[in-house]
């Protein structure tokens, strides 16, 4: 390709903007990677500290640490517990959220029943007011639900799992949106070849959809992991606590622990790392190609 | 034995638009039937009824003397291919294949001998480990042809497999379907928009228009003999030469007066046209029966010949397709001689007029 004149002025203006946009993004987070090292809690002061100290990780992960008079201190971790209870809650709700709605995609996309543009449309409508609107109902409901099935009422992790799935429509949208892209003659030469609809379903279109699966497995993780407002509500506990509930916990009104409250937030980025590479093999397009003619 | 029966087959989608009307059609065993019109005739339409995708509005289709009307796909024996081969994408050659027979629960040395029995006869065994996205246009069309055949089913049905091949592969591919015909004996549905495959390919072609069937008959039956002005147009490349006028006596017999031009109505023509006297008609006269005026002989060679402005030659090879105006609608000639002829000039052409078609103006019905 030939190259203008000014070739090399507009991608140093490239780079520029790229590497603008980085340290805008990266700012925050080694800010908190900086507060989390840093003695005492301070919000404020250099990047980097001028003495690292482990304090608010050794608190985190329960590790015995020298409190401000000196005194050795050894608790067990609540972190961690809040840590185990973010990953539970959130690796169920979004592995049931797949569930729930890739059948409800393939329902709204491949079959043909009375109502089927209303009801998407009315998913669509109610997923326009934010669930933190409906919060004083859903504790209602979570409350009476806790008188028959205890298991699944206010401050247990089913029941801030069953609030959770509430949130399936956008992923029925998404999921469906991708469906409609297959052609349709692929799953009928399966019918045809003699498979039922669920084989077809788990055999053909499944593995033809993984990306879309994969994308949102990712997004309703990241969400649940960092979700505050229905899991403050839902959970009264401390040890039933998730991390993002947790963390707020270190904020009180008098004290901010910042040190802690920013060792906690980093902690709970490392599950959304770690899915986000787990899934990250799955996120490859061409799943189709060569199916039908392009 | 694969005999496939249609009985009043109707089909309306919700909303009350009707695609195919009372559609009655008894395919015979090893039968090669082609299913032909334009797009929206409903000849895919009553094929996915036969396949059982679609659900059927009214009347019946049995295969073999069992009503299949409430059967699922599979449950019918029956394989299909699709225009746009519809392959499974995640999986090799050899398992799209196989699927079919996995489904069925068919042992995996039997599955294996008939893959590699279809492969062989399609020529892709080289191809067997290699997923679809590998291959070119017609090896997946080859590959979906044998996903069919390694089923052994009573009816094969084809809907549209060749349209998205490039041109050369298409006459290939439609070759090698006549000879799979031969070789496996077995019922074929196919579907086509191209009247050129219907025509090469089918022992019996079914025309369609707007969900109603046209005419069912052998492909030579279909050119010489067309039911109405429909079929006569839609058969035949170039198409058929259609003029509208009136039907005049004279002192020398019948003439068919387009107005710009008047010939006169072969013997043959006489009895049936004698009661369109004095009324319009349509006429028409293909291509291939329009000859040079100066090559034909006979004393009522003037009687048979149009004078017409020559406006465009397109030399084919062996053929010289030539463009010629009479008057106001076009005349299309297919001369096999090499005869240069200018642009602009006037040309002489000879009507065989024992070949000329005539059909009602109002219903569109073949006169004679």
């Amino acid at each position: 390709m030939i190259k203008s004149k000014h070739h090399k002025l507009h991608l140093f203006l490239a780079y520029a903007c790229l590497v603008g946009f980085i340290a805008l993004t990266m700012f925050p987070f080694l800010m908190i990677i900086s507060i989390s090292f840093r003695q005492g809690n301070l919000a404020l002061g250099s990047l980097i500290p001028k003495q690292i100290s482990l304090e608010h990780w050794k608190f985190v992960l329960g590790l015995p640490y020298a409190d401000a008079d000196g005194n050795i201190v050894q608790q067990p971790s609540v972190v961690l517990q809040w840590f185990w209870n973010s990953i539970k809650v959130a690796s169920i709700s979004s592995i049931m959220i797949l569930l729930l709605s890739g059948s409800g995609a393939y329902a709204f996309a491949r079959l043909r029943f009375r109502f089927r543009g209303e009801m998407l449309t009315s998913l669509m409508i109610l997923q326009m007011f934010p669930q933190v609107l409906s919060l004083v109902a859903i504790y209602a409901i979570l409350n009476v639900i806790g008188n028959y099935i205890p298991s699944m009422g206010l401050n247990t992790h089913p029941g801030l799992i069953l609030v959770y799935l509430g949130g399936v429509a956008i992923y029925i949208w998404m999921i469906k949106g991708y469906f409609d892209t297959i052609p349709a003659s692929i799953e009928e030469s399966a019918m045809i070849d003699g498979a039922t609809t669920f084989q077809t379903f788990i055999g053909i279109l499944l593995p033809m959809s993984l990306p879309i699966f994969a994308v949102v497995f990712i997004l309703s993780f990241i969400s649940y992991i960092g979700e505050y407002p229905v899991a403050s509500v839902c959970l009264t506990q401390t040890d039933q606590w998730t991390l993002a509930v947790g963390a707020n916990s270190f904020l009180y009104d008098q004290n901010y622990l910042w040190g802690r409250f920013a060792a906690t937030a980093v902690l709970s980025g490392i599950p959304i790392s770690v899915m986000f590479l787990v899934c990250q093999k799955f996120l490859v397009s061409g799943l189709t190609s060569g199916g039908v003619k392009g | 034995m694969g005999n496939v029966v249609l009985e009043h087959v109707n089909k309306t989608y919700p909303g009350g638009h009707t695609v195919v009307h009372d559609v009655n059609l008894d395919i015979r065993d090893k039968e090669f039937l082609v299913l032909v019109g334009p797009s929206g005739c409903g000849k895919s339409t009553t094929l996915r009824m036969v396949a059982g995708l679609e659900e059927i509005s009214g009347g019946t289709i049995s295969i073999d003397g069992v009503v299949v009307n409430e059967l699922p796909p599979k449950d019918r024996d029956i394989a299909m291919v699709f225009q746009n081969y519809a392959l499974y994408p995640h999986m090799t050659v050899y398992n799209n294949m196989a699927y079919g027979l996995k489904m069925r629960g068919y042992h995996k040395g039997e599955i294996e001998q008939r893959v590699r029995d279809a492969a062989e006869i399609l020529g892709i065994t080289p191809y067997l480990d290699r997923k679809p996205k590998a291959l070119s246009g017609g090896q997946r069309q080859r590959v979906a042809v044998g996903r069919a055949i390694v089923r052994k089913p009573k009816v094969f049905l084809f809907d549209e497999p060749l349209s998205n091949l490039d041109a050369k592969m298409r006459v290939q591919m439609r070759a090698e379907i006549s000879k799979l015909h031969h070789q496996l004996q077995t019922t074929i549905i196919y579907v086509t928009h191209d009247q050129v495959e219907a025509m090469t390919m089918g022992s019996r072609i079914v025309v369609m228009k707007d969900g109603i069937i046209q005419q069912v008959a052998a492909p030579l039956d279909l050119f010489h003999k067309p039911t109405n002005r429909f079929v006569a147009g839609f058969i035949g490349s170039p198409p058929m030469n259609f003029f509208e006028g009136r039907i005049e006596r004279r002192a020398e017999g019948l003439f068919f007066n387009e107005g710009h031009f008047a010939v006169k109505v072969a013997d043959a023509h006489r009895a049936a046209l004698e009661a369109y006297v004095d009324k319009e008609v349509a006429f028409g006269v293909r291509p291939g029966d329009v000859t040079a005026a100066a090559r034909a002989p006979g004393a009522e060679a003037a009687s048979r010949t149009v004078r017409a402005k020559v406006e465009v030659v397109e030399p084919m090879g062996d053929d010289v397709y030539v463009y010629l105006n009479p008057g106001h609608d076009m005349l299309v000639a297919r001369l096999s001689d090499a005869d240069v002829l200018e642009i602009g000039s006037d040309f002489d052409a000879h009507l065989n007029m024992e070949k000329t078609h005539f059909f009602d103006k109002a219903s569109e019905q073949t006169i004679v």
